[in-house]
């Protein structure tokens, strides 16, 4: 008996949180400022290809591509520069921080996606999403040229801000417009909204633009793109994901898959044209997608994303 | 006699399923590669279970991936059974909306039902090499063969992806319908190599594994890179005489299959 009302007392303090919450009371100790500084940080020693000089915890875990390996391999191998900018946004209530923006692999250029997470002053978690050319139809921008738009670094007016529930809620809608694509429009779009995508605006065409299957060949602008069905290639948008968000910018960070099931190859716009699909099979694209919202509607969007084979999984969905 | 039955029940219901052939896990392969074909036919396969499959590295339901691709199967392919492992490789190309791409395909019968698939499909886009499956006959030359000990085929084939193995003089290898040198490619790792299928008579054992490789500057691939690979080895007079290889592109050290089964 005394056995069993230790065991409850042990017992009782994880069962006093809110699930999945390590503590009742938010860590807030590393504010923007500090979130930005381990991305940074994170940055120098990824340039240096020097991992052990990287603060980080008993339980940490880094993944490239989807792929759960030891810090130190994949592009920590391969790095030979870093963009000294990028686009930055930062969570002090999750403790994320992101940073999307340029590398250079052996001299070859590539985009980074990166997510991170600090406990106790301590990288529990890097995330990371690496765009390469891989001689696949991919948007892929000339990294020389690449614009984050400022607008991620704005800090909104009280009253065009919206709360943290809101933000995600309108991020999903555009995972959820983007799924099965037919015209439907679940997402509210500001009239000026624009998207980048590896470095290339696909949204407003850009002449001379490197890359392929940019969708502003077809029709400009985030909601107009949506209500022709272009993308209507995507099964499932899976595994949608939204750690990072700031209301004081209007940033939501989200990751996910794209599965493009491509049972078909050729489909209708809603205006009658007919398309080809770019791959006649099954693929899959994992990105991760930072959306800039004012008023409730999307304004920005800015995305990293690379094939992986159809249908794989995150190692991160289910936690974070 | 009545504390007897329940041992004469258990005894009838551990009878072990009927053993499939070479000419049963040959019907099973060509009915699974036809059945890609048709929408709607997976439903009339002999399936156990439970069924495990995968493309490319990734666990996922009958009916998604190539399933809703496939238009055409191809002809002329490899078909390698091993009944004394219950399982069969179909090598072959694949039309999928028309384009033709590479397929290894391998299946584990439970009885002469199948209980495991997992597919390599090797597409026309990406990083070479390919060359256009249609035009390959996968049997070619792999009629006759070194009579070989199923042991001895299976060290001769790991010494190969070591960087080992003695190759005949005249040996051939191709990667994804592409000639080159019979030594096998400079890795990093060979991970979750496995021999599903060896035919002693014919020389012949089926190798499947995940190659990484290091990133180089100046060479094809300035960033590391996985493959998800199903080989064919066949042993002549002097040692390995021929090597046919499917490889498709996977996230760099990305799990091999067998290893989240």
């Amino acid at each position: 008996m005394r056995a069993w009302l230790l065991a409850l007392a042990l017992a009782a303090p994880a069962a006093a949180q809110a699930p999945g919450q390590p503590s009742a009371v938010v860590d807030r100790s590393c504010d923007r400022a500090c979130l930005i500084g381990h991305l940074r940080g994170y940055l120098q020693a990824l340039g240096r290809r020097d991992p052990k000089a990287l603060p980080v915890a008993a339980d940490f875990m880094f993944t490239e591509n989807d792929v759960a390996m030891p810090l130190g391999r994949g592009l920590w191998s391969s790095v030979s520069a870093i963009a000294p900018t990028g686009m930055e946004a930062a969570d002090p209530v999750t403790g994320q921080a992101a940073w999307f923006g340029v590398v250079r692999e052996n001299a070859v250029p590539a985009y980074l996606g990166l997510r991170i997470h600090v406990a106790g002053g301590r990288l529990d978690e890097v995330e990371t999403v690496v765009v390469r050319r891989e001689g696949l139809p991919l948007p892929f921008g000339d990294v020389d040229k690449v614009e984050h738009d400022p607008a991620f670094e704005e800090i909104l007016p009280p009253e065009r801000r919206r709360p943290r529930e809101r933000l995600m809620a309108v991020a999903d809608s555009y995972f959820s417009t983007v799924e099965l694509n037919d015209g439907q429009v679940f997402a509210p779009f500001a009239d000026d909204c624009a998207r980048l995508e590896n470095g290339i605006s696909t949204t407003a065409a850009t002449p001379g633009a490197g890359g392929s299957g940019n969708a502003a060949a077809i029709a400009g602008g985030c909601e107009a793109q949506f209500k022709l069905g272009i993308y209507r290639i995507n099964k499932r948008v899976r595994e949608r994901r939204f750690p990072l968000i700031d209301e004081e910018r209007g940033i939501v960070v989200a990751t996910g898959f794209f599965d493009h099931a491509n049972g078909f190859d050729r489909y209708k716009l809603t205006d009658g044209r007919e398309m080809k699909t770019a791959l006649k099979w099954p693929n899959s694209i994992s990105l991760l997608e930072a959306f800039r919202i004012r008023d409730g509607k999307i304004h920005r969007i800015e995305a990293l994303f690379t094939y992986v084979p159809y249908f794989m999984h995150n190692p991160w969905a289910g936690r974070r | 006699m009545r504390r007897l039955l329940p041992l004469a029940l258990l005894l009838v219901g551990a009878a072990p399923a009927p053993r499939c052939d070479d000419g049963c896990l040959h019907g099973l392969a060509d009915r699974f590669v036809a059945a890609l074909a048709q929408r709607g036919a997976s439903a009339r396969l002999p399936w156990a279970q439970p069924v495990r499959y995968a493309e490319n590295g990734v666990s996922m339901m009958v009916d998604d991936g190539i399933w809703a691709t496939v238009t055409a199967p191809g002809a002329r392919p490899l078909v390698l059974a091993d009944a004394a492992a219950g399982e069969v490789v179909w090598m072959g190309a694949i039309e999928e909306h028309g384009q033709p791409s590479f397929l290894a395909l391998r299946l584990k019968a439970a009885g002469n039902r199948i209980a495991e698939g997992e597919a390599v499909i090797r597409r026309k886009e990406g990083r070479p090499p390919f060359a256009d499956p249609k035009a390959i006959d996968f049997t070619d030359g792999l009629a006759a063969g070194q009579r070989t000990p199923r042991a001895r085929l299976e060290a001769a084939a790991r010494g190969w992806f070591a960087g080992q193995a003695r190759t005949a003089p005249d040996c051939r290898r191709t990667e994804n319908g592409v000639a080159g040198g019979c030594t096998a490619p400079a890795t990093e790792a060979v991970r979750g190599l496995s021999f599903p299928v060896t035919d002693e008579a014919r020389g012949l054992v089926v190798a499947v594994a995940t190659r990484d490789h290091p990133g180089r500057a100046g060479g094809d691939t300035p960033f590391p890179h996985s493959y998800a690979t199903v080989t064919v080895f066949q042993m002549g007079q002097g040692g390995i005489a021929r090597v046919m290889e499917v490889s498709s592109s996977v996230p760099y050290l990305m799990p091999t299959w067998g290893a989240r089964r």
